[in-house]
Order: C-alpha cells, then structure tokens, then sequence
C-alpha cells in the first residue's frame, strides 16, 4: 500500500498544480484572449518564491503571496497590452511574452541562469495543494457567476455587443489576464517548492501549450473542464507508464483532433446539467 | 426557345436562419431576366447557390444539366460568369490581370487577344488603364471592368448582382444600354438589382422575392403595369 | 568600424534565411488566413532530410538541397491534409492550435527517431573563406545567401508573373470571387503550403549545413522569430517580411557583436513588442483577418 502511495503521491501533487495553472489559464481565456505565457507567468512566480524562501528566508505563505502579486501585475500589465489586438496578434503576442521571459530567465545568472535556480527548500505537501485546489476551484466557481464572469464571457462572445452594453472591455480583459496570471504564478510557486529547482525549460511555449490542452481537451466554458482536462491528462500517462517523449506526441496529436472535432471541449455548460 | 437555367425548389439556410425557400426560376436562353426585392430578400443567396459559392437544397441545372452541389469553379468551366455585388475586383491586380483571372478557366490562347480587343472596344475607357491597379479605378471604370471580367471568359450565361450600386444616374443609364448591347449578341443574363424600374424596362420576365420567397412574377410590362409593385417598389 | 560591417554581413546572411522562413509562413497566412504553427517543422525536415541525404546518398549541395526540400514539402503537404484543410476558413484560433499540435507531435516524433541530441552533417560545401577588405565570409555562408536569394526571386517571379501566382494573389484577397472564375481554391491552398514547405525546407537544409547539424527542436527558435517578422512586417506586402527578416537579421548580429551574445534571442520579441505597441497591423499594414 505504501508503494503505491508512494507512486500516487508525486502524479498527483502534479496533477493537483497543473490544474491550479489550468484553472488560471481558464479564467483569462473566460474573456477571449487565448494565452501560451502562462508557462511563462507560473515559472516567474515560482522564481520570485523560491529566491524569497531561499535567499531570504520568508515564510511560505508571504513568498506565495508575492509570487500572486507578481503574476496578478505582470497579467494586468500583459492584459493592457493586447487588448486592442485582433486574436491571433495577441496570442502570438502571448507566444513572444513567454519565450522572453525564458530567455530572459536564461540569462539571469543570479537566478541560475541555464543552470536553473535550485537549493529550495521543500514546501509543498500533498494536502496543502488540495487545500490550495479546492480554494482555486471555490473562486473558479464564484468567478463564473459572478459580474465579472458574465462580462468577460460576454466580451469573448461578442466584444462589439459588450461594449454597446456598457462593459469596460480593456478593464475586463486585464482584470482576467490578471486574476489567471496570479493563479498560474501561485501555481507556479507551489510547484517550485515541490520539484525543487525552477528553471527557464518550464517557462517556454511547449508548456504553456501544455496547459492550453488541459483546458480545451477538457473544456473552456466551464471551470469544471480544466479541471478535468489537466487531471485526466496528467494522470493517465502516467499510469499508461509512457514514457515523457510520447506523451507530447500524444499530446500533439490529441490537441489537434479535439481543435477539429470538438473545440468547446468535453466538458461543456450543457453536459453539466 | 430553349431553356438555359432552371431551378425549382430552392432552399438556402445559413445555420438556422432561411434566406431562400421554395424558389423556382427559369431563364430561356437568349433572354434577359430580373430578380427583384428589397435588402435581405434572398437575391444574393439566390444567386450565389446557382454559383456554387454556398450550400443549398433543391434543383439547379444547367441546360438541363444538374449543377447543384458542384464546386464554384466547375460550375464556371460550364459557362457560367458572375459579375458579383459590389464589383469585387482584385484590386491589388492590374486591369489586364483582373481580365486574365477572368480568362482563367479559358486559357490565353489567341483567343484570348481577340476577346480582350472586343471588350476593349465596348468599354475603351479600360484599355486606356490597362495596365493600373483595378483599387484605382473609378465606380463606373471598376464596374466596367467587373462586367469585362467576367465576359472574358465567354460564358454561357452572365449573372449581375446589382449591377447600379453605387453609380451615378447617367452611368447607370449607359450601363443598361450595354447590358442590352450584351445581351443581343446572344448571352443569356439574370440579374439582381434593386433599383427595380431600370431592370424592368431592359428585362424581358421579372421574379419578386420577398424575405426569401417568390412573391410575384411575370413579364415585365405585367409587373410594371401593377399597382402593387408600383407602389412598392417604382415609387408609383 | 570593421566590427559593423562584418556584423553587418554576418546579419545579412543570416537574416536572409529568417527571411525564406517567415516568407512561407506568411504566404500561407495571406492566402488561407492560416497561421500554421506547423511551419518551423518543414524547415526541420529540411535539415533532416539534409541529413539522411547525406549520410545515406550524396554529398553534392544539389542533391542535399533537393533532397532536404522534398522531405520538408512532403511533411508539408501530410499537414496540410491533417490539420490545416479540416478547419481551413473556421475561426482563425482552431486552426493555429490544430497546427500547433501537430508541430509539437512532430518535434517530439523527431526526438523519438534521430534522438534529443543534435545529429552532426557532414561538411557538404569545401570550407573556404573570401576576405573583402575589413570583411571575410564563408563560402558556406555564400551558399546559404545565394539558396535564400534565389527563393525569393523565385517566389517573387511566380507570385508576379506566373497563372497560378496571380490565381493565388486572386484567392488571398478574394477566395470566393476566385473560385467563381474558376480556381480551384482546395488546390491553391495545397500549392501554396507546399510552396512554403520547399522554402522553410531550403532554409533548413541551409542552416543544417551551415551549422552542421540537425536537431529536433531547432525550428523553434526560427519558427518564433519568423511569426515575429511576420507580425512586424504585417501581411499586405510580401516584400516586407523580406525586408524585415534581413533586418532582423542584422539587429541580432550588432547586438550580439557589440552587446552580449546571449541576449541576441531576445532582440526579436523586443522588436515585436514595441513596434506592435505602436503600430498592431505591422510596420507595412495588414489585411483583416
């Protein structure tokens, strides 16, 4: 029993923060804009955590916080930016926010630099990322209906609509960049305190791809759905025992034919009721 | 008379939404035929499902061929030309490529000189810009050209889709003049266009469409002489 | 002074091949409003086939060359098939995923078959090197410059001057108009992805033997920094992604000589950001998508 905890227990921290970030990523798409940084934005959180926790000993808790803030800042900022952009500017404008930010990462020698920066101490325990998963997901759920989530589905709906009704499109799109961007960084702090070693590799397009497939392959209308796709795709690999390099085949392959056949995803408004 | 087009039973859907139901039309070769109604009436979706260019159920043939459901660039080989609303030329091709992309289907065999040279002289205010970009053009010059474009190509039969859009009074007046020239060298023609009064007097049968229904049809002295389409649609 | 322009040189050779790449990338982007995220994986197969070509049949630059394309535009036409004709003329974000996944599916299959580490290519052109008073180049990089060149006149030649060049100028700005004089629009699009496999295929054979070697991943960088010059350039004028790659080209290399090399990467995005900042539909105007 106990190897089996043992074997469980790592599939499932992971499957626990890939769905925070996924749930992050959900609630920045909610209002249109499709987003491959936050790779990017929950490496930057786990960065700023683990120097916090490690070069000056904060407690978790606050590293986590600044870690949030970072990212909330940094989406904001990203969300402010693209706003004016047609979808596929700002996507890739996402694709080029990310990998500058690896690169950067790359060559910070006081974080590591390609080295990456390690030595962090060990933070992150099973029920903790549940805790934090079930927190996530209580403010997913308030999120979607609440004011704010109806606007931001109504400006990736009909962005013209929503500004004749009176939404403040450039407020909205920034406010869910922003609280996505917070829950990536706050994943990403987690999980820096978990593997403990944050490089520039988990920064990059592939993996904030990653994330994207969670959410589509398991639904991007309801928050539901990124939980679904980022536990199902995290943990059946693994429990199919493929090994990492087939598994982005797989990957690849599966984002392709759920884009085709189904984009809403499998889990949709309509199959919740 | 032969018949060159007929449909029967036309439906056009976008998703859910109707734009044609039920329509039924015929063009004798040789004649000129209208098809009139306001905005939204179904004339372009009438129009571009004989074209091939969006799905629709019922039949369309062609001499009595069946072409409903063939890809847009069959339908032309078969001698079908458009002159779609609006112009729609390449403006970022030349005069003389907007007429080689209406060869297209053709070729540039010697025929192709010739016919360019024939065009030329109906419409000479083009072969002075032969070689200007068609998004230089004025409205009158684009629809010249539209109308070249497509008669480049020799078709069988020629659809206008609101050829006066946007045209001035007097253009308008001496475009009709030409379609009439166009059409007595023998090139069958159904056309759409709103401004009902000069399509009538140039067409021989008239169809009415009414969101998205035949709401009337007949020569077109029948249908000028009514009271109804008077009122409705001549200002009368 | 002699540091610029070698620099300068060096820029140029490189930035012909960002060139050849975000030329294919854009081309399909203006003709099918695709963005195919597949695209750096035609210029890997390029310097794969590169490769095989010679390790398993020839040294001779042509055959290489040749070779290199035909893989690319093979895998080329495999994507067009799978995931770009499905959802052709959908909403513009489902085909740019659907093509990123199959990129990444090929990536990892690259990894799979030749390894995580980069394969070495043989020296296929005599190293030799001409200096012009303060600058010297490679024939290598000659090579790689004259291949580049002559893509580009060579696109420039059939998009101005050729039927099916102007039938697919026709279908960028009016695909229904062109299907109605009789284009087959389905065959223009498959024409003109494999037109941008051969190219981003040549770019790859060239930088495969320019580096001598090949590695799974490497379209990547190529990839990103082609969609950037794509972005910047905008898509109305297919020159001006040319101009742009040759420029981009020479601001990494100054960068590189005159800053620090490891932030040569990084020049792209920072372009990208301020001129979208400034200008969102790219330096020369882009149509709607």
């Amino acid at each position: 029993m106990s190897d089996l905890a043992a074997f469980l227990t790592p599939v499932l921290i992971t499957a626990g923060i890939n769905s925070i970030i996924a749930l992050g990523l959900y609630i920045t798409m909610s209002s249109g804009p499709l987003s491959v940084a936050h790779a990017a934005l929950a490496g930057m959180g786990g960065y700023l955590g683990a120097v916090l926790t490690t070069n000056f000993g904060w407690p978790f808790s606050l590293a986590i916080l600044a870690g949030m803030l970072l990212g909330f800042v940094t989406g904001l900022l990203l969300g402010l930016l693209i706003v004016r952009m047609n979808e596929l500017v700002a996507g890739l404008t996402t694709l080029g926010f990310g990998e500058t930010m690896a690169v950067i990462a790359f060559n910070i020698d006081y974080i590591g630099g390609a080295n990456a920066f390690s030595g962090i101490p060990l933070r992150t325990t099973l029920p903790l990322v549940y805790a934090v998963l079930a927190v996530i997901l209580f403010v997913a759920w308030r999120y979607d209906e609440s004011r704010l989530g109806y606007a931001a589905r109504a400006t990736r709906d009909s962005p013209v609509t929503a500004d004749a009704m009176g939404i403040n499109i450039t407020w909205v799109k920034s406010l869910t960049f922003g609280i996505g961007a917070a829950i990536a960084a706050l994943g990403g702090v987690l999980r820096a305190h978990y593997i403990l070693v944050q490089g520039p590799e988990d920064m990059g397009f592939f993996v904030s791809v990653g994330f994207l497939i969670f959410v589509i392959f398991g639904g991007s209308y309801v928050f539901w759905g990124p939980l679904f796709g980022a536990m199902t795709l995290t943990i059946l690999p693994e429990v199919l025992r493929f090994s990492a390099k087939d598994r982005f085949i797989i990957y690849g392959v599966l984002l392709t034919i759920m884009v085709i056949l189904r984009p809403q995803g499998l889990i949709t408004r309509r199959s919740m009721r | 008379m032969s018949v060159l087009l007929r449909v029967q039973d036309l439906d056009v859907s976008y998703g859910a939404v109707p734009a044609v139901q039920g329509l039924a039309l015929e063009l004798p070769a040789g004649e000129i035929r209208a098809i009139l109604g306001a905005n939204g009436a179904g004339k372009t979706s009438t129009v571009k499902a004989i074209l091939g260019l969006v799905r629709a159920r019922g039949t369309i043939e062609l001499e009595g061929q069946p072409i409903q459901g063939a890809p847009a660039h069959r339908i032309h080989a078969l001698g079908v030309a458009w002159v779609p609303e609006g112009r729609q030329l390449f403006s970022t091709l030349t005069v003389h490529e907007n007429l080689e992309m209406g060869a297209f289907a053709r070729g540039h065999g010697d025929g192709f000189a010739a016919r360019v040279d024939d065009i030329f002289a109906m419409f000479p205010r083009l072969r002075e810009r032969h070689h200007q970009l068609a998004g230089s053009l004025s409205g009158g010059e684009q629809q010249m050209l539209a109308i070249a474009r497509a008669l480049v190509s020799e078709p069988r039969l020629l659809i206008m889709d609101e050829p006066s859009l946007g045209l001035a009074p007097k253009v308008v007046q001496r475009l009709f003049e030409q379609i009439q020239e166009i059409n007595a060298r023998g090139l069958s023609i159904l056309m759409v266009e709103q401004n009902a009064r000069q399509a009538l007097r140039i067409a021989h049968y008239a169809y009415l469409l009414e969101v998205g229904r035949l709401a009337a049809e007949g020569p077109s002295a029948a249908l000028m002489a009514s009271e109804n389409i008077q009122r409705a649609y001549l200002g009368g | 002074m002699d540091l610029f322009l070698q620099q300068v040189l060096n820029g140029v050779m490189i930035g012909s091949t960002y060139a050849v790449v975000a030329l294919g990338f854009s081309l399909v982007f203006s003709v099918m409003r695709v963005v195919n995220m597949a695209h750096p994986e035609f210029f890997m197969a390029g310097a794969f086939g590169a490769y095989v070509m010679t390790r398993y049949v020839t040294t001779n630059v042509a055959g290489v060359l040749a070779g290199g394309m035909l893989v690319a535009a093979a895998v080329g036409l495999v994507v067009e098939r799978l995931a770009i004709r499905p959802v052709r003329g959908r909403y513009v974000m489902i085909p740019f995923i659907a093509t990123s996944g199959v990129g990444i599916a090929l990536q990892h299959l690259a990894e799979r078959v030749f390894g995580s580490d980069p394969v070495a290519i043989p020296a296929v052109v005599p190293a030799a090197s001409y200096t012009f008073g303060p600058v010297s180049v490679t024939r290598m990089q000659l090579v790689t410059f004259a291949i580049a060149v002559v893509l580009m006149l060579g696109l420039r030649y059939y998009v101005r001057n050729t039927k099916w060049g102007r039938a697919t100028r026709a279908v960028a700005e009016r695909p229904e108009v062109a299907a109605a004089f009789g284009v087959d629009v389905d065959f223009v699009s498959r024409l003109t992805v494999g037109i941008s496999a051969l190219m981003a295929g040549a770019a790859g054979v060239s930088i495969g033997m320019l580096y001598t070697s090949a590695w799974a991943f490497m379209g990547l960088i190529y990839g990103l920094k082609s969609f950037v010059c794509m972005l910047v350039a905008g898509n109305r004028h297919v020159e001006g992604v040319m101009v742009v790659g040759l420029m981009l080209g020479v601001l990494e290399a100054l960068v590189s000589g005159y800053l620090t090399s490891t932030l040569r990467d990084a020049v792209a995005f920072g372009v990208l950001v301020v001129v979208l900042v400034f200008k969102p539909n790219g330096l020369f105007g882009s149509y709607s998508v």
